[in-house]
Formats: C-alpha cells, sequence, structure tokens
C-alpha cells in the first residue's frame, strides 16, 4: 500500500506578503511563510490569532485580499478549491451523513474520474491503513468520534494530496485518545510523506508532533522554530507566556556592563541574566533595554531550584519565598511559591521518592542566569 | 388501576390537545363525511338521508364528468406541483447558499408576505393581472409580444398560473430549511474533494435537501388537489376543478351524500398518488445508489500488512497506544 499512497511528490508551499481583511478588519497581515516539502508543520494559537485563516487561504475557501500563494511552482492564489492538488481534514470531519463509509473515500476519486475498479482498490486500502476497512458500508452516524476522525483523514488521504491540511482534527477527541491519535498521525505522514499543516491551539498537541511550529497571534507569525526552540528560546514575551508554563516578573535595569545586565526585582532580587550569544535565534532582533528601563523577565517553572530556607540569600539569582500550595501532578510536584506580598511563583520538579516540601515554610528559591530570559516588549 | 393504565392516562392527558384536535376536527369529520357517502338525498330539503345505505352515490361519482374534471385537477396538481419545485430549487439553494445569513430573515419574510393577504383577495388580483385589458396585456401589445389582448382568463392556464403562485412559499420553506441544515461545511468538503458547483449540489445539497423535498411536494400537492378558490376565480367554466364539484354539492346542490362520496374519493386518489410517487422515489433512489456503490476488493482484510499494528514500526511504546487506539474505537480488540 505504501507503493500507492507515497512519496508524495513535492509538496513545497511558499506565501508571500498575505494579507485578508474581514469588514476592513485585517485578519491575516502581510505574513510571509515557507513550508518544506514533506515537514509536518503547526501553526499555533490563540483563537482568534489566524491560522484557521490562513488554513483557508491555503485550502481555497477564502480569498486573500493581497498576497501570494505558491505550490512549488503552482499559483494557487486564485484557483478554485476543488482545483487544488490539497486536502483538508475538517475540524468536525464533515463527513457525508448520506454516504456509507466507503462512499464517502470514494468521493474525491469520484470526481477526479478515477476507474471504477481502481476506487475500489484505493478505498480499500485506505481504509485499511486507518483501520477502518471492516467499517466501509457503515453510515457515518454509527461511528465514533474517532472512528469518524479516521474516515476523514482516509478520505483526504486516498486522493494522494500534496499538502494535508488539517483544522483542530483532534479538538473533538478525549484526551487519551487525542494522545494516542497524535503518535499514530505523525507516524503516518513521516511514512506518507507528505506535507501536513496542521492547525491547533492545543500547545501541548503542536509540541509533540511538528516538525517545525509557527507560532502566530493577532494575525503575524511571532517565531517559527522546532518545539524546542520555541520552548527553550521564545523569541519574546508572547511566545514565552503562550508555550508552556511560565513565571513573569518585572524588574528594572541596574547596569548594563557591555550585555550583562543586572536587574532589581520584587523584595530587591538581584538577577543577572547570562548574556546571550550573538546569533541566538532567540535573541536576534530583540530590542535592548537600557538603564532604568522596566522589563519582563520570564524564568521557566522546572529551572527553579527550591530548598528549605536557613536565611536571607546573599547571593544573586536567588529570593526568599513562602510555600502557598503543593500540587502533585503525576510526574511532577507543583509548588505555588508566594514572594514578597503579592508575587506568585510556580515551580514544577520532577516527582521522587522525597516527601514533598510542606506548605507555609520558607524556602529560598534559586535560579540559573542562563535560563532567565528578559523581554522589553509588551505582552 | 394498574400502572399501566395510570401511566395511559398520564401521557395521554400531557397530549391532550394534539389528540383531542386530531380526533375532533380531523378524525371525527372524515369519519362522518365517509359515513354519509354511503347514504343518499331523500327530497329537495334534506342535505342527506342514512335510512338506507348504498355505493350508489360511488357509481354517480364514477361519471364522465367527474372523471375528465378528475383528470383535469389531476394535470394541475401534478404540472403546480413540479412547477413549484422547479421555481422553488434554485431559489432555495440562492437563500440558503448565496445570500449571506444577515439578510436571509428580510427575503424570507418578503416570501411569506403574500401569506399575511387574504387567500381569495390574492387570487382575485390575478384577475387584474390576467385580464385582457390589465397592465400585463397591455405591456405585451406595447411590446409587440401579443397582436390581441392577452386571452388567458377564465382559462386553465390562469388556473396553473394561479395555484402556482398560491402554493410556491409552501415549496420554498421546506426546502431552504433543509438546504440551509445541510450546511457550508459539507459544501467545503465537497469542493476539497474535487467536486465543482454542480457536482456538489447534484451530490451534497440535493440529495440532503431529500426531506425537504418531500415535505415540500406533499405540502404543494395535497391542498392543490382540493383547492377550489383558485379555480372558481380565475377558471370560470373552464378550469373546473374537483373541489369545486365538492363544494358545488355541499353549498349549492345541498347533496352532502354526492359531496361526500366525491371527497372521498378525492382523499384516495390523492393518497394513491402520494404512495406511489414515494415508491417510484424510493426505487430511483435504490438505484442510484447501486449504480454508483464503490466495489471494494473482497476479503475483510485485503493485502498481507492489513492488520492492526503491522504498517507501523516495531518497537517503541507505539504498539501498546495502537492496541488500546484499536480497542476504544471499534470496541473490542481485534486482528
Amino acid at each position: 500500500m505504501s507503493a500507492t499512497l507515497s512519496p508524495a511528490i513535492a509538496g513545497e508551499l511558499s506565501i508571500r506578503s498575505l494579507h485578508k481583511e474581514f469588514g476592513g478588519v485585517a485578519a491575516i497581515k502581510d505574513l510571509d511563510l515557507d513550508i518544506r516539502a514533506g515537514e509536518f508543520l503547526c501553526l499555533l494559537g490563540p483563537s482568534g490569532c489566524g491560522k484557521t485563516t490562513l488554513l483557508r487561504m491555503i485550502a481555497g475557501f477564502e480569498e486573500p485580499t493581497a498576497g501570494v500563494i505558491e505550490l512549488g511552482s503552482t499559483d494557487l492564489t486564485r484557483m478554485p478549491a476543488h482545483r487544488r492538488p490539497v486536502n483538508t481534514v475538517f475540524q468536525a470531519y464533515a463527513l457525508f451523513p448520506h454516504m456509507t463509509v466507503a462512499d464517502n473515500v470514494a468521493y474525491g476519486l469520484k470526481q477526479s474520474r478515477t476507474p471504477k475498479k481502481e476506487i475500489g482498490q484505493r478505498v480499500d486500502e485506505a481504509l485499511t491503513m486507518v483501520r477502518m476497512r471492516e467499517f466501509a458500508d457503515r453510515s457515518p452516524g454509527q461511528l465514533s468520534g474517532g472512528q469518524q476522525q479516521r474516515v476523514a483523514l482516509a478520505r483526504a488521504l486516498v486522493n494522494r494530496p500534496k499538502v494535508l491540511l488539517l483544522d483542530e482534527p483532534m479538538s473533538a477527541l478525549d484526551r487519551k485518545l487525542r494522545e494516542e491519535m497524535q503518535v499514530e498521525l505523525k507516524l503516518l505522514q513521516k511514512r506518507l510523506g507528505i506535507t501536513f499543516i496542521f492547525v491547533t491551539h492545543d500547545q501541548e498537541e503542536a509540541l509533540a508532533m511538528s516538525d517545525r511550529i509557527v507560532v502566530m497571534y493577532d494575525g503575524c507569525i511571532q517565531q517559527i522554530g522546532s518545539a524546542e526552540e520555541v520552548y527553550t528560546r521564545p523569541s519574546n514575551s508572547f511566545v514565552a507566556g503562550f508555550i508552556g508554563k511560565q513565571n513573569f516578573v518585572e524588574a528594572v535595569v541596574v547596569s548594563d556592563d557591555g550585555g550583562a545586565l543586572r536587574l532589581r526585582s520584587v523584595n530587591n532580587t538581584t538577577i543577572l541574566p547570562e548574556p546571550k550569544a550573538a546569533g541566538d535565534p532567540g535573541a536576534a532582533g530583540r530590542p535592548v533595554p537600557s538603564v532604568g528601563d522596566t522589563v519582563r523577565v520570564a524564568i521557566r517553572p522546572e529551572t527553579l531550584r527550591l530548598r528549605l530556607a536557613d536565611g536571607v540569600p546573599s547571593a544573586p539569582n536567588a529570593v526568599l519565598g513562602r510555600i502557598a500550595g503543593v500540587s502533585f501532578l503525576g510526574d511532577v510536584v507543583q509548588y505555588v511559591l508566594l514572594v514578597g506580598e503579592d508575587t506568585e511563583i510556580l515551580s514544577r520538579v520532577p516527582r521522587s521518592d522525597a516527601v514533598p516540601l510542606p506548605t507555609d515554610e520558607d524556602v529560598l528559591i534559586e535560579w540559573d542566569g542562563a535560563d532567565v530570559a528578559v523581554y522589553c516588549d509588551e505582552a | 388501576m394498574t400502572t399501566r393504565f395510570r401511566k395511559f392516562l398520564g401521557d395521554s392527558a400531557l397530549s391532550f390537545p394534539t389528540w383531542a384536535y386530531m380526533l375532533f376536527f380531523f378524525a371525527l369529520p372524515v369519519a362522518l363525511v365517509m359515513w354519509y357517502s354511503f347514504g343518499f338525498k331523500p327530497d329537495q330539503f334534506t342535505t342527506h338521508s342514512m335510512e338506507q345505505l348504498s355505493l350508489g352515490r360511488y357509481r354517480e361519482v364514477v361519471s364522465p364528468t367527474f372523471l375528465s374534471v378528475f383528470t383535469a385537477t389531476l394535470r394541475i396538481s401534478i404540472v403546480g406541483t413540479l412547477a413549484c419545485l422547479v421555481i422553488a430549487v434554485p431559489f432555495a439553494y440562492w437563500l440558503a447558499v448565496k445570500v449571506p445569513p444577515g439578510r436571509r430573515g428580510l427575503l424570507l419574510a418578503l416570501v411569506l408576505v403574500p401569506f399575511w393577504t387574504n387567500f381569495l383577495v390574492r387570487t382575485l388580483g390575478w384577475q387584474i393581472i390576467l385580464s385582457p385589458d390589465g397592465f400585463v396585456s397591455e405591456a405585451l401589445q406595447g411590446i409587440g409580444l401579443l397582436g390581441s389582448p392577452l386571452d388567458i382568463l377564465y382559462s386553465r392556464a390562469a388556473v396553473q398560473i394561479g395555484v402556482i403562485y398560491n402554493y410556491l412559499p409552501l415549496m420554498i420553506l421546506p426546502l431552504f430549511v433543509a438546504m440551509d441544515s445541510a450546511g457550508v461545511q459539507l459544501r467545503e468538503a465537497s469542493a476539497d474533494l474535487g467536486a465543482g458547483k454542480w457536482r456538489t449540489f447534484f451530490q451534497v445539497t440535493l440529495p440532503l435537501a431529500t426531506p425537504g423535498v418531500v415535505s415540500g411536494c406533499l405540502l404543494v400537492f395535497i391542498p392543490l388537489t382540493g383547492d377550489y378558490i383558485t379555480a372558481s376565480v380565475l377558471g370560470g367554466a373552464n378550469g373546473t376543478m374537483i373541489g369545486q364539484l365538492v363544494a358545488n354539492q355541499f353549498q349549492n346542490a345541498q347533496n352532502w351524500a354526492l359531496g361526500s362520496a366525491m371527497a372521498v374519493v378525492l382523499m384516495l386518489f390523492t393518497l394513491a398518488v402520494v404512495v406511489v410517487t414515494a415508491l417510484l422515489a424510493l426505487v430511483v433512489k435504490a438505484i442510484i445508489k447501486h449504480v454508483g456503490r464503490v466495489e471494494l476488493p473482497t476479503g475483510q482484510h485485503a493485502g498481507p500488512d492489513a492488520g492492526t499494528a503491522a504498517d507501523l514500526p516495531a518497537g517503541s511504546g507505539v504498539r501498546q497506544a495502537e492496541a488500546a487506539v484499536s480497542g476504544t474505537t471499534t470496541g473490542g480488540p481485534h486482528a
């Protein structure tokens, strides 16, 4: 079967100065994006960030106000949806309720006037691939959400699209099934070599599956990078806050010694961030704060170290806090710490055999300068 | 009292308005009409008598006059229903698919405006439109399409136009609802899979609107067959429909027995047409389904690698997850 469904023809998308307005309000603002052939790309962002609009323009359901979408050397921008070598898995699956599972999967092949015998074979293969072969004669209404999703996937993939678009296809599944489908979808994509563009607002989903993640907000791309890059080296405070848990505190720049900043934060804490190396993608093009500026400091909960306090900290990159709450999350233990009157800090430590620290205890919170990110943009 | 009886009483109390209405205003009158149809008209001043039951009225009904009116009625009803369908399908499609949702309310209201006017009055309006010295006639003569005044009023054609006008909204509404409920998502899915606008219409939108087509046709055909106002106002002596004959027996001839027999024949006939049409539609549907069906290669699990985990890389915890997925989604482990 892999001979017929793969390897896909290169599905390389290039999007140039794409702009979309709805009634004068910009949903996509002058966006440029290159999507590599055969990659699994996630468009990630909160609702209203324009990710679905972008996907719908690639599919051909929305016409761009300006800009160009090219697949290889073919200009898709004004091509009607039914002519594009692109298929979509819809959020609510959109299976045809008046057709059987097999007829649903055969629909696209019938439109392209594929010989009847070949239709039968390819539908069979596609249904086998998603392990829905024995449901061929059912109607979609008789299937569970997970099964409908598999049929929707088969219905799209049977046409051997160059690019597969997935519009939050997992959002209707329960958590466990969703995680299993993520693994399965990723393996399938690897095997078929088709370019997948996956829209989601679920960062865990994006981190789990993507070769690259495009973080979007307010119609613009905030960052493009691998899961590790966007998590460990977010390019601005939006990305830093959107991906994963994050502690944000305000601080004032006290001195700047050739890029080595000294910051003062709540309770007179001294923060010494490690200067970013030149060429770090997380630092490139970022505004540099000057002495006296107020900046936002981000420190991941899992990079904090806790120990019972034995006095006031004298070294920098440490602060005294009180444990306000402890929650056991399975693989990690999460502490809610109170610094000063009202600054809440999250800390996550891997679960161990040691007894968790008790609440209402004073603890010393320490971190490394390398784990501190400084932003002077507005979140 | 048994609980069963109590339950029956409780349920029927809640549904009282419905069954009482059906019983007193539908079942009982129909039963009475059926009963009267076996009676006769004894003298000039009595509408009916049940002293002697016979099928005599039915023999009277099956007269050449009645049958010719019957054929005419049938033709007007079928042509009228089909014409309503042909006009309503594109309109309902346009309204449900092309018009932005914000403007639909206004357009639907415009469709319904004639319904706020008295049935008789708006039919009388067509007398003015279709009359030989009306504005349509003058306009057609003015642009040279007609050499002489329009001669259509008091004809079968006038009745035909009148019924299409009167019953069109009853076709548009269910069709619009059916096409609207199919939703934009399925049409987008169809386009995504390579179907243009026409193919999407015939393969997705129209098949999904079948319930709307059926109820629209019933809503138009049944009352249209029994209509007599339109025929009386626009048909004159030439456009007689069966409803006129029934009304005539009840109102003018005061022969309730014969009128009832005619009404019963009309009802049975309408029912027969509906049943036959439904059966035909089912047969056509089955044929279309049979012709378009996909033949999958035989054998439940085609190919040697069709098993559950065989097409996935071995090792890792994936197989376990796979097995779990198939267990969750198919309701039991297989393979």
